[in-house]
């Protein structure tokens, strides 16, 4: 595997009309191969462009969407998650309050915070899981490390994804191309950090 | 206990015909395979590093489409919640992490542990324990890897 963590710069029109194989591919562009909407597209290219800006676990950005931490504790905060899955009952994210994206920069003092804020949400069956370092090792859809703390329903069936094969990466990319285009459309990057493109495309408050 | 066997096992979420032999021998021998008296001998991987509170080896079933697919279990009692490891075995737990990337060379993976009531979580045994895995991305016509999490 080659290219790994390579810093995220391409231009709209330098993304190959066909797949290229995950080889070929920066881990930036993994990250918008995740998103599956355009208004998500548009807010994960901001924040591989600007994350101090547009980071969607960082301060400003946080602040921007008027997301507030359910619980703060050493450097760490536990929300709910935006998006759970209609099959969980509860899901939430423990995110460290630096933009940490690399695991090893993690300290034993944020593994001692972890666990305490591990029973703050109260779950008594269910997941703890967190993906690190190359996307396109385990399908990540934000650079800013975090934890996912889910509840699931009983009976119900919960696959979170953690590698994808080939043929789901190549629609994937697909996809990916479709919201370029639609960008492109409204004006490219210029729009994209417009006050027009941010509001337009912003997530939703929790 | 969540289950009508004191091994604490869940035969519903074993996934090769391996694993439902030797969880059936388990629960017959009424023992609980992941504590540290009776490990070594129904875990047929060896153990790759061991800590005063985890021992660190392979998944002795790992999943379709991992290149690396590690446990660590816990050793210093039989708990089933994350809210009950001593806080020193937690860090201890992430030292090891770091360790096993380092020293398997994993630049991107998932980590995850289920905890509580299996038939929630599509968790084999009850035992804490701890997964590592990484997709094995870069071999021809590798498959997807979706965890059961409920």
């Amino acid at each position: 595997m080659t290219n790994v963590r390579r810093p995220f710069s391409q231009d709209l029109g330098e993304f190959p009309s066909e797949f290229p194989g995950m080889n070929h591919l920066s881990s930036g562009v993994v990250f918008l191969m995740g998103c599956r909407s355009f208004q998500q597209y548009c807010c994960t290219y901001r924040s591989l462009l600007d994350w101090r800006e547009f980071c969607p676990f960082c301060e400003t950005e946080l602040e921007r969407r008027g997301r507030k931490p359910t619980t703060v504790s050493g450097g760490w905060m536990l929300m709910p998650n935006e998006f759970p899955h209609r099959n969980t009952k509860q899901m939430w994210l423990l995110v460290p309050m630096r933009h940490i994206t690399d695991l090893a920069r993690l300290t034993s003092a944020d593994w001692t915070n972890v666990g305490s804020l591990l029973k703050v949400c109260g779950i008594k069956s269910g997941g703890i899981m967190f993906r690190f370092g190359d996307p396109r090792l385990n399908v990540g859809t934000i650079e800013h490390l975090h934890i996912n703390l889910i509840e699931p329903v009983c009976g119900k069936e919960f696959r979170p994804p953690f590698a994808k094969e080939m043929s789901e990466h190549a629609a994937d990319y697909q996809r990916m191309l479709g919201f370029r285009n639609e960008l492109l459309k409204k004006g490219g990057r210029p729009w994209l950090f417009s006050e027009a493109g941010i509001s337009e495309t912003q997530t939703a408050a929790a | 206990m969540n289950h009508s066997n004191p091994s604490g096992l869940n035969l519903k979420h074993a996934r090769t015909p391996e694993q439902i032999t030797l969880m059936q021998k388990i629960i017959d021998d009424g023992v609980c395979p992941f504590c540290k008296e009776h490990f070594a001998k129904y875990h047929p991987k060896p153990v790759l590093k061991e800590t005063a509170y985890w021992f660190f080896t392979e998944n002795m079933s790992p999943y379709k489409g991992t290149k690396y697919h590690f446990i660590f279990v816990y050793k210093p009692a039989h708990i089933t919640k994350p809210s009950e490891v001593l806080p020193e075995a937690l860090t201890d737990l992430f030292s090891l992490v770091h360790w096993a990337i380092a020293e398997y060379n994993i630049p991107g993976g998932s980590f995850f542990i289920r905890f509580g009531d299996t038939h929630y979580t599509g968790s084999s045994v009850e035992h804490l324990h701890a997964h590592l895995l990484m997709g094995d991305v870069d071999a021809p016509e590798h498959e997807a890897v979706r965890v059961k999490l409920g």
